[in-house]
């Protein structure tokens, strides 16, 4: 009985310790470089991780010889030791690591490929916080659409802007003959009649635009890679509520 | 005749001395307006290792500048970067909407830099943000038909070396800077309102400098330009070699260097040229065996530094004469402008690696290699680390973006250093800026 007894104990430390070793380490925090082991094309990166004093993770990625600086990390999540997280390169990334003790490893998928990623430890994070969304005055919010050319292409864009708690706005652009999907704006700002912002998540548009004095458009120019042309919005629809 | 060594040296001492005492800027491409290339601190004469490395999304060919602890430069990624320059921590980067291949100038707590846009930004130094743009005609680089020999002889192809956009310099309460539309502009520093601008026949990729009143500037039309810069009125222009054939022994890439009433510039024509400042008169020339000269050179006491090309010598001048005190034979091709600190000269390598040597002797003291000189060299590298010119170069591709690109794949170190505070700062291809110390 007695040894039995001690072979189901021993059994049962093995179990539970099974899980735990499956399960890891949680991820640390700190800035991370490495490379993605891509076939042909290896990729340094560096993985900046920060924890959240709310909890969850604030994180960004950069990518030399990418064109990549402190791009978002999003759709962070951590389970069993191991954090995955999507971000917008190679046509769209999503990297699973877990820590490997004096760093992460673990892999980098994009377009159904998998390549192996191990990332030593650098210091501490130095997360690119996205640009903060100013709030703008109620005249910019609301749906707007707009109908444009870059050079034969006639191309049109939906946008939207809304003010959100805490002093801060949000808003998306979408351009159907680029992708379709809606782009996330980031560093809106507004300079009087003036409003700025970035489109990610696709190919990065920029606009810079002026609302006209009966605010039913805004006049700009929109910025894609080396090409900038004219782009008046016209107002769709306001907001419910004015704001 | 009748001057010692010694005499010379001292009195270039004394020159030096004293041009540092009434240095409006040091935060400036060469450490200066007059682009000497001598900094005040001194480089460590052995490796200790690397203090930090800065992450960005680009090629760094922008060599960085240092203004009260804080270094200033530009990556292909788009954006200028403040960085401290103790922990290399990031302080500010700034989104311009082309790669930002020149050098910051500081000024007047101004960062004056140029980017492939297009565009003359001038941002704040401590906030990023931007306090006046200033739009040239637009950016190209450098082109011809059958360029370098290559095929279709009619074909007009750009020059993938012509990698460098010019850097500004400030002085005088003006921005000075040349542009791939051909022009050398000055505007306010304040506003940003042209004050005048002056047309070149090529592609101005140099970087002026300023002494004494007047701009010194080459293009790739040949000529290296003496304005005044009060009015941009021409004083005179000096002319230097031509291809018509190939276009590739032709132009300006190296900024020049002025000490002493001499204006001392490298030429794609392969010569390095010592030009009278006041009378636009060679003083001497000498030929580098059929490299260019893109390093722009430093003036030290008693010698002139650069390192040459497709020869990959570094050469040190006698100043008034122009007779080679040293000529050090190096493994790679010198693009990099060399940095004089002390008794030490720092000069970045194309293989990815950057090198110290004793000012006096031209000996090799220490040489750091990137990360990704190590892991992407494959065959691009021989054993001994100089270029397998059949690898990197295949197909003919010589000149094309293709060779070009996989040399940038070893980290190349076009940058040009910086020494400050006992520290060696510089920017890779490989798109880290590095603290050497």
């Amino acid at each position: 009985m007695q040894p039995r007894l001690c072979a189901g104990a021993a059994l049962s430390v093995l179990l539970a310790a099974g899980p735990a070793r499956a399960q890891g380490a949680a991820v640390p925090g700190g800035r991370f470089e490495g490379i993605a082991r891509i076939p042909g094309a290896p990729a340094v990166l560096v993985l900046d991780l920060d924890r959240e004093p709310k909890g969850g993770w604030i994180a960004s990625i950069t990518a030399p010889g990418y064109g990549a600086k402190g791009l978002p990390l999003t759709a962070v999540t951590e389970a069993g030791g191991e954090l995955s997280a999507s971000f917008a390169l190679f046509g769209g990334a999503t990297l699973r690591v877990h820590s490997s003790g004096s760093g992460l490893v673990g892999t980098l998928e994009a377009a159904g490929q998998t390549a192996p990623l191990e990332l030593a430890r650098a210091g501490a994070a130095q997360v690119d916080r996205p640009p903060r969304n100013a709030a703008l005055a109620a005249g910019f919010c609301g749906q707007w659409s707009a109908q444009f050319e870059v050079g034969a292409f006639k191309l049109h864009a939906e946008l939207s802007l809304r003010n959100e708690e805490g002093s801060t706005s949000s808003g998306e652009m979408k351009v159907p003959e680029m992708g379709g999907s809606a782009m996330k704006l980031e560093g809106i700002a507004q300079d009087g009649e003036t409003v700025r912002f970035k489109a990610v998540g696709g190919q990065p548009i920029e606009y810079e635009g002026r609302l006209s004095p009966r605010g039913d458009s805004i006049d700009g120019r929109l910025y894609v890679a080396s090409l900038d042309t004219a782009v008046r919005f016209e107002r769709a629809a306001r907001p419910a509520g004015g704001n | 005749m009748g001057v010692t060594t010694a005499g010379r040296t001292a009195a270039w001492v004394g020159v030096l001395l004293a041009t540092a005492a009434s240095a409006p800027a040091q935060g400036m491409f060469r450490g200066g307006p007059a682009h000497t290339g001598v900094y005040a601190a001194k480089a460590p004469r052995e490796l200790h290792g690397v203090k930090w490395r800065f992450a960005t999304g680009g090629a760094v060919l922008s060599s960085p500048v240092v203004e009260r602890g804080t270094l200033y430069f530009g990556s292909g990624d788009g954006n200028v970067y403040a960085v401290d320059a103790m922990t290399g921590v990031q302080r500010w980067m700034s989104r311009t909407r082309g790669a930002v291949d020149s050098t910051p100038a500081v000024d007047q707590d101004l960062v004056f830099v140029l980017s492939f846009d297009g565009t003359l930004y001038a941002l704040e130094a401590a906030t990023g943000k931007h306090r006046w743009t200033f739009a040239t005609e637009g950016e190209r680089r450098f082109e011809a038909r059958g360029l370098h020999g290559l095929a279709p002889k009619n074909q007009t192809f750009f020059d993938a070396w012509d990698m460098y956009l010019s850097s500004p310099v400030a002085a005088q309460g003006a921005v000075y800077f040349g542009s791939g539309d051909g022009n050398v502009y000055a505007v306010e520093e304040t506003s940003g309102a042209l004050r005048w601008k002056f047309t070149t026949g090529g592609v101005v990729h140099a970087s002026p400098a300023y002494d004494a009143g007047t701009i010194y500037v080459g293009s790739w039309d040949s000529y290296l330009y003496a304005l005044d810069a009060a009015s941009g009125r021409e004083k005179w222009r000096f002319k230097t070699g031509e291809d018509p054939l190939m276009h590739n022994q032709v132009g300006f890439q190296s900024s020049p260097a002025v000490a002493r009433g001499i204006v001392y510039v490298g030429c794609r024509d392969a010569h390095l040229y010592a030009v009278d400042a006041a009378t636009g008169k060679q003083r001497w020339s000498l030929p580098t065996q059929g490299s260019w000269v893109v390093a722009s050179p430093a003036v030290a006491p008693g010698k002139v530094i650069f390192g040459t090309s497709d020869s990959k010598l570094l050469f040190a001048l006698d100043p008034e004469t122009g007779k080679p005190v040293y000529q050090q034979p190096d493994n790679s091709y010198l693009f990099s402008s060399p940095a004089v600190a002390g008794d030490t000269i720092v000069v970045g390598k194309m293989n990815g690696a950057l090198v110290a040597l004793d000012l006096e002797s031209g000996k090799r003291l220490w040489e750091y290699q990137t990360d990704a000189s190590k892991q992407n060299a494959g065959w691009l590298l021989k054993a001994d680390r100089s270029h397998n010119d059949a690898m990197t170069f295949r197909a003919g591709d010589y000149g094309t973006g293709a060779g070009v690109e996989r040399l940038f794949s070893l980290g190349a170190v076009a940058s040009s250093p910086l020494v400050a505070g006992g520290v060696v700062y510089f920017g890779s291809t490989d798109g880290f800026l590095y603290a050497l110390y």
